[in-house]
């Protein structure tokens, strides 16, 4: 058990800390309403119109497209550092190899996709 | 690690194929109209893999991959649905501009299916069940995109990544207990922990393990439809095409119930008291709620959305028999009556109404005029005089969905009930439960004969009013005919019937456990002593 202490140390700092900013803030802070402020998104579109209204997509597109490489990097580190090992839970190094090589090649071909179609096209 | 792989070939195959259509899709030169041709014969190539796999790996081994009789014949059931599937959409994705995606996306999802039967690991089963899923979200949004294909297309998305959030709640908690992914080693530890005489009530296990068989339940029922987690379903049927209606009607109910199999009913051991519970209940409420919903519908792919939640409902029958057979096996049903137990009966019962549905669904693909969707039930009247041969095929689905004696959807029906009906030596509660969910069915079958009755009445009794010109093409209605030649075919229901009987023979209980290794062993019997049974 003691081996977790300093995890919650480290929680009761953060709450502690995220708690005491907003308290602080709320004590000594100035406060002026005005009716820009008190909307729930102060900068941004108007959030209140029609749910279907259309809007650009690039930014979610690209947003998306950041995300597979991301989650892409989070497996390929690892794998990169043990891929030297040799002893592996499935199987040979080149067996581990060529699978990580299929699960970019899927990737891939969604990027090729996706550039295919215009995603980084910005007009 | 290369065994595996050559044991998933066919999905391989449809995989690769899927990756291939999108790449030639984001390309361009090929024309619209080939990549019917090459699904199809992707499927075929699916097929050939699948017929000359190397010779059957039981369960019971650490790989992740199992490939015993009821993957295969699942597997085969899904490569002869989807052939079906992609056949009805010949004629509509021919000039569509989104034609290579649709045709990989369905692909996928057959892949997905067949990935699911085979899986002998939480994690894969997990993945199949996804690549089901996934797919089916753009796809519902490919072809329609009216207010209705988006309000059906958030709804399906919404309620499928919260179950698919409960099951792998549920699968966490399989793993707390037992410390593995394996389906079969999973199983030879909670035999090992809890297993009593065959024949005895078992002990009730953990409460860890009652929580995992909640949430997987509640996971799985999502996907198959049943009642508590139905919600989506009326609305999305109806909000979409008839093919991706037909498509939902099967796939995820199939891939669900197949993996209700695989991680329920074959693995739980010693939770099949409560198991059978929740499944007695559910199978009840869906049934009940599906069938007499139906009956106020007036919209033909609303109508078919109540009855496929119906349907998910009498195959919970055959799952909650399979819990009770599955801590009595030796008094399991397939010897004394000749019919198949509660899992080779859900199993039958898969295909026939699989193929009942995508029947049903070609002739509401076939048969619009250009540019408008069969909506209203009324739209089918007079069938019979404009359009014979089609309302006869209709006809022969609706009753061999309804039960009525020669089709095959009788035979599924009699050997689901006649395995509830033979629990005998249950514990007094759940005996009169069994006993009740039979009553509960046979009831049920009558009310929904009820309104498939009324559909087959409106299409041959009563004069047309226009006359209807067929704009779903010849390939929809090969795919009509087809399907209505082997329902046909199978009420002659012996093959099916002995072939998926022989699926429901599972391994022995200690054979399965066997190739444990130790290690697991001591972990749960720790486990055992600090959590205790309830």
């Amino acid at each position: 058990m003691s081996d977790y202490l300093p995890i919650f140390l480290f929680t009761a700092v953060a709450t502690g800390m995220a708690v005491s900013i907003i308290v602080i803030a709320h004590l000594i802070g100035p406060v002026k309403r005005t009716a820009v402020k008190e909307m729930p998104y102060e900068s941004g579109m108007d959030p209140v119109h029609s749910a279907r209204k259309r809007f650009p997509i690039n930014f979610y597109l690209l947003a998306i497209e950041f995300l597979v490489f991301d989650v892409e990097l989070l497996f390929l580190y690892p794998w990169a550092v043990s891929l030297g090992g040799g002893n592996h839970a499935f199987g040979e190094g080149h067996a581990v190899f060529w699978a990580v090589m299929v699960f970019l090649g899927i990737l891939t071909v969604g990027f090729v996709y996706t550039w295919r179609k215009g995603v980084f096209k910005w007009n | 690690m290369t065994e595996t792989v050559m044991l998933v070939l066919p999905q391989t195959v449809l995989g690769l194929l899927a990756c291939l259509f999108i790449l030639g899709a984001s390309f361009g030169s090929i024309p619209r109209g080939s990549w019917n041709s090459w699904a199809l014969l992707g499927l075929v190539a699916a097929g050939c893999t699948l017929h000359f796999l190397s010779d059957a790996v039981p369960l019971g081994g650490t790989t992740a991959v199992a490939v015993d009789s009821l993957s295969r014949g699942f597997q085969w059931g899904c490569l002869i649905i989807g052939a079906l599937f992609v056949l009805m959409a010949r004629e509509s994705q021919a000039k569509s501009e989104t034609a290579a995606e649709f045709h990989a996306l369905v692909l996928l999802v057959i892949c997905g299916m067949m990935l699911v039967s085979a899986a002998n690991e939480l994690i894969l089963l997990f993945l199949g069940l996804e690549l089901v899923s996934i797919p089916t979200y753009v796809l519902l949004y490919l072809d329609r995109r009216d207010y209705a294909a988006q309000e059906a297309t958030t709804k399906y998305f919404l309620l499928s990544i919260l179950s698919a959030a409960l099951l792998l709640y549920g699968f966490a908690f399989v793993y707390g207990l037992t410390g593995t992914t394996h389906l079969s080693v999973a199983r030879g530890i909670l035999t090992d922990a809890y297993a009593v005489a065959p024949g005895l009530p078992p002990t009730g296990g953990s409460v860890l393990g009652v929580v995992a068989l909640v949430l997987i339940f509640a996971g799985l029922g999502f996907k198959v439809a049943a009642v508590p987690f139905h919600f989506y379903a009326p609305d999305v049927y109806q909000g979409t095409t008839p093919f991706n209606a037909g498509l939902l009607a099967v796939a995820p109910k199939a891939a669900g119930f197949v993996a209700m199999i695989r991680v329920l009913s074959e693995t739980m051991v010693g939770f099949e008291v409560p198991a059978e519970r929740v499944a007695i209940i559910l199978a009840m409420i869906t049934m009940t709620g599906g069938n007499v919903l139906a009956l106020l519908q007036t919209n033909v792919r609303r109508l078919l959305a109540y009855s496929s939640i119906a349907h998910a409902g009498y195959m919970l029958i055959g799952i909650a028999v399979g819990f009770w057979e599955a801590w009595n096996p030796q008094r399991s049903l397939g010897g004394e009556t000749g019919l198949p137990g509660g899992i080779s009966a859900t199993l039958f019962y898969l295909f026939v109404y699989s193929l009942a549905s995508a029947g049903l669904f070609a002739v509401l693909i076939y048969l619009p005029r250009p540019g408008r969707q069969i909506e209203h039930i009324d739209d089918l009247t007079g069938l019979g005089r404009t359009q014979p041969l089609l309302a006869i095929a209709a006809a022969l689905f609706l009753f061999s969905m309804a039960g009525i004696p020669p089709l095959p959807g009788f035979w599924g029906k009699l050997s689901l009930f006649m395995g509830a009906l033979n629990v005998r030596s249950a514990p007094d509660t759940l005996h009169y439960g069994f006993l009740a969910l039979a009553i509960v069915g046979a009831i049920n079958a009558a009310i929904g004969a009820a309104y498939y009755l009324r559909l087959v009445a409106i299409m041959f009794l009563q004069d047309p009013i226009s006359v209807p010109q067929p704009s779903g093409g010849k390939p929809a209605f090969a795919a009509v005919l087809l399907a209505a030649a082997l329902s046909l075919a199978l009420s002659w229901p012996k093959p099916l019937l002995s072939y998926v009987n022989g699926i429901g023979e599972r391994p022995g209980v200690v054979a399965a456990g066997d190739p444990d290794p130790p290690v697991y062993t001591t972990k749960v019997n720790k486990h055992r002593t600090e959590v205790g049974s309830p």
